[in-house]
Parts: C-alpha cells; sequence; structure tokens
C-alpha cells in the first residue's frame, strides 16, 4: 500500500505495511523451518538405516564367528579322528594285502601286534565320538546325595600320579564336614577333571619344565547355603577376551589335535543342570582361579 | 622293479599310528623308510643320510608339512614331497601342489589310491 497522507488512514496504511512485511518475515522463517525439518527427518532417516546396518552387520559378524567356530571344531574334530582311522582302515587293508600274497605272510605273533595297534586306534575313536555325546548331554541325570569332598579325593586319586610326573603338586585343602551336593557323581567328577587338566594345560603352557601348583578348595557357604569349591592354578592365566568366550562351546586357544573347544561348554552345561553357578578369575602371566558353587542338600530334605 | 632299491622314504608325522602304518607299507612295497615325529628330526635326519622320498603331514604344531618340504629341498633338492593331511583345508594343499608336491592324500588313505602312487613313483 502506497501512503500518500499522514493522517490517520496513513498511520493505518504504514500499520498495515508493517503487519505485511512482518508476515512476510514470518512466512520466511516458516519455510525455513518446514526446510529445517526436512531436513532433519532425512538425517534421522539416514541415521535410522546405518543403525540397521550396523545391526546387520553385527548379526553377520556373530553368525561369521560361530560359523569359524564350527569350522574350527569340525578341523579339530577331522584331525583327531582321521590319524586313528588311518591305523584302523589301511592296517586292515594292508594285512590284506600281505594275506592275499602270501595266506602266511604274518606270524600269530606279528598278526596279534597289529591287531593291538588296531584295537588302541578304535578305541580312540569312540572316545572321541563318547565326549561328543557327552557335550549332546545325552547321559542320564542322576541325582544323588554327594560328598564333594570325596569327589575332589578321587579325582586327584585318579590324576596325581601323572601330575607329579609333570612336576605340578595338588594340594587340597577340604572343609571337614562340608554338607552334602545331589547330582550325579559321573559328570561332577568329569567336571573337576575337565578343570584340573585345563590348569595342568595352563602350567604347562607358561613353562613345559618347572611345573606349578594346583590348589583345591572346599568350603560351606551358610549364609546362600551352598557348596563352593576353589580350583587355581600357577599357569598362564588368561586375558580377558578368552574369559569372555570360554564357556562358548567349540571356542578353544588349543592348537588342532590339542583340543576340540569342547571340555569347558560341557562343564559348564553339567554345573547349570546342577543348578550351580561358576565364575573364573584369571591374571595373565599368574594364573587362573574357577569358583564352582553347588546348592547345599540337606537328608531332611528327601521326599 | 631294478629300480625299487634306489628309493629311500622318509615319513614325517606326530601321529605314531600313521608312521608306522606308513613304514610298513613302504617296506612291502620294496621301499626303504624311515619316520620321525617332527620336522626338526626330519631335518636333522635328511642331512645325515640320503633320501628322495618325503611323506609330511600338512597339518602339524611345530613345523607344517609344506614348511619341511621347503627345508628338506635344501638339503636333498630332488626330493619327491608326497603331502598327507587329516584335516588340512584345500588352500593348503593347492600351495605345496604349486610349490611342487607330486600328490597330497588325505587320511585315512585310499589304499589303492596309494597303492597306485607308489607304483608310479617306483615304476
Amino acid at each position: 500500500v502506497e501512503i500518500s497522507s499522514s493522517d490517520e488512514i496513513g498511520q493505518l496504511a504504514s500499520d498495515f505495511n508493517k503487519m505485511t512485511e512482518d508476515l512476510r518475515k514470518t512466512t520466511v522463517s516458516r519455510d525455513e523451518l518446514a526446510q529445517e525439518v526436512t531436513e532433519r527427518q532425512t538425517a534421522e532417516e539416514e541415521l535410522r538405516s546405518t543403525l540397521e546396518q550396523l545391526k546387520e552387520t553385527q548379526a553377520q559378524l556373530i553368525q561369521s564367528a560361530k560359523m569359524a567356530s564350527i569350522g574350527q571344531l569340525a578341523a579339530g574334530l577331522a584331525h583327531e579322528i582321521n590319524n586313528p582311522l588311518t591305523g584302523v582302515l589301511n592296517n586292515v587293508q594292508l594285512i590284506k594285502m600281505e594275506m592275499e600274497r602270501k595266506a602266511d605272510a604274518l606270524s600269530p605273533a606279528e598278526l596279534k601286534e597289529i591287531l593291538d595297534v588296531i584295537e588302541e586306534a578304535a578305541l580312540r575313536c569312540k572316545n572321541i565320538t563318547q565326549s561328543l555325546l557327552d557335550f549332546s548331554r545325552a547321559s542320564k541325570a542322576v541325582n544323588q546325595p554327594l560328598s564333594l569332598n570325596e569327589i575332589i579325593e578321587r579325582v586327584t586319586g585318579l590324576i596325581g600320579q601323572e601330575l607329579r610326573l609333570q612336576n605340578i603338586t595338588i594340594q587340597t585343602d577340604l572343609k571337614p564336614q562340608l554338607p552334602l551336593i545331589k547330582g550325579n557323581p559321573q559328570l561332577l567328577q568329569q567336571v573337576f577333571m575337565n578343570v584340573i587338566t585345563n590348569s595342568q594345560w595352563a602350567i604347562k603352557k607358561k613353562s613345559p619344565t618347572e611345573g606349578g601348583t594346583i590348589t583345591i578348595k572346599t568350603e560351606y557357604d551358610s549364609q546362600n547355603d551352598r557348596v563352593n569349591i576353589y580350583i587355581s592354578d600357577t599357569g598362564i592365566g588368561m586375558s580377558e577376551e578368552v574369559k569372555k568366550r570360554l564357556f562358548e562351546p567349540f571356542f578353544t586357544t588349543k592348537d588342532v589335535g590339542e583340543g576340540t573347544g569342547l571340555g569347558l561348554s560341557v562343564l559348564y552345561g553339567i554345573i547349570k543342570d546342577h543348578q550351580g553357578t561358576i565364575e573364573v578369575e584369571s591374571q595373565v602371566n599368574k594364573g587362573t582361579t574357577f569358583k564352582i558353587s553347588l546348592p547345599a542338600f540337606h537328608q531332611k530334605e528327601t521326599v | 622293479m631294478t629300480d625299487e632299491k634306489k628309493f629311500k622314504a622318509l615319513i614325517v608325522d606326530d601321529e605314531k599310528v600313521v608312521r608306522d602304518f606308513l613304514v610298513r607299507f613302504l617296506r612291502l612295497k620294496g621301499i626303504e623308510a624311515k619316520a620321525v615325529e617332527d620336522g626338526y628330526q626330519a631335518i636333522e635326519l635328511a642331512r645325515q643320510e640320503e633320501f628322495n622320498l618325503l611323506f609330511a603331514e600338512a597339518n602339524m604344531r611345530k613345523m607344517d608339512g609344506l614348511q619341511i618340504f621347503r627345508e628338506i629341498k635344501k638339503i636333498r633338492p630332488g626330493i619327491k614331497f608326497i603331502m598327507t593331511t587329516g584335516s588340512a583345508m584345500d588352500e593348503m594343499l593347492e600351495q605345496g601342489k604349486k610349490e611342487g608336491a607330486i600328490a597330497s592324500i588325505r587320511k585315512p588313505f585310499d589304499f589303492d589310491e596309494l597303492n597306485t602312487l607308489i607304483d608310479s613313483i617306483i615304476e
């Protein structure tokens, strides 16, 4: 509006013009705001799609880590089985070849010697499939009252000699009158064997000749009514990374043929089945302590 | 058959049962054979005695089959290499072939294949 007078009309026109100008400014800033909102929405969408991509990548990574462990297990198992299988299959074929050439090519003593080799090799294959079955937890659960101290004594009796030969000392500190626990004695024995074998490996890994100490301690935690067992070693210890993945099936730090990566994951499953917990503390080059805790069992509970 | 005495095999495998089988088998085929359990022993023995046939497991802790072949080739340049394996991945076998292995055989061995292979070598 063109202003041509200075009277009230002129004033009104001037106000009107000012309002128009303000309105225009508001419209501009609203447009700017709208554009900003659109930009932010786009940015948010981009962020969301990036996040989704990240999640997908993470899932793929987890999957490929699993595949790698299964691949590692398969390679380890193939190696462990194929060697004794060579001893079975190829020796049988060899005997056949010799007998085809000459019926009495082998004396009874020679034949027996080869049969012994074949038998031992076949038993090794059997042990491997047996531990696989243990892993799939096919063994029946037995729920009987047990003395943890007795199980420990049985285990140390079984492998104490072997450990002493390797310069490894076993120290036990078993609490007298420890309450009983309930469970499967064979499986629990396997658990402690496994942990001790792991300690033995860790000590030898630190130094093949120097030896070390494995300490086994039991105690009763009356507050929580649980029986605890600590198995400590002076071995090589483990990194945080290893500690995190310790009980994953197929995870192993050992070379092909040295371990299938089943031991500690089997153990974890068994302890869980016994309503127990297992914790690990470890320092690289100092040693590792496994703490296994199981619910105490009191006779009067028997139904 | 007249040339067969010329062959002398060195077997490297960390599994006794495999070493024993290969030694027995090769001796039956008329090939003199000695077996050791790791690469260091193999190199040591190859320095002292002449071998022209090498069996080595691809996947061993101390030194793998291919590394052993590389070292022994320096001492016995004409040696023929057969890679054996219980688990090795295909890439390793391929690499073995690329570096001059005349064959790679998987455990447990295919008896006929092994037999034919040895016959073709001693012919």
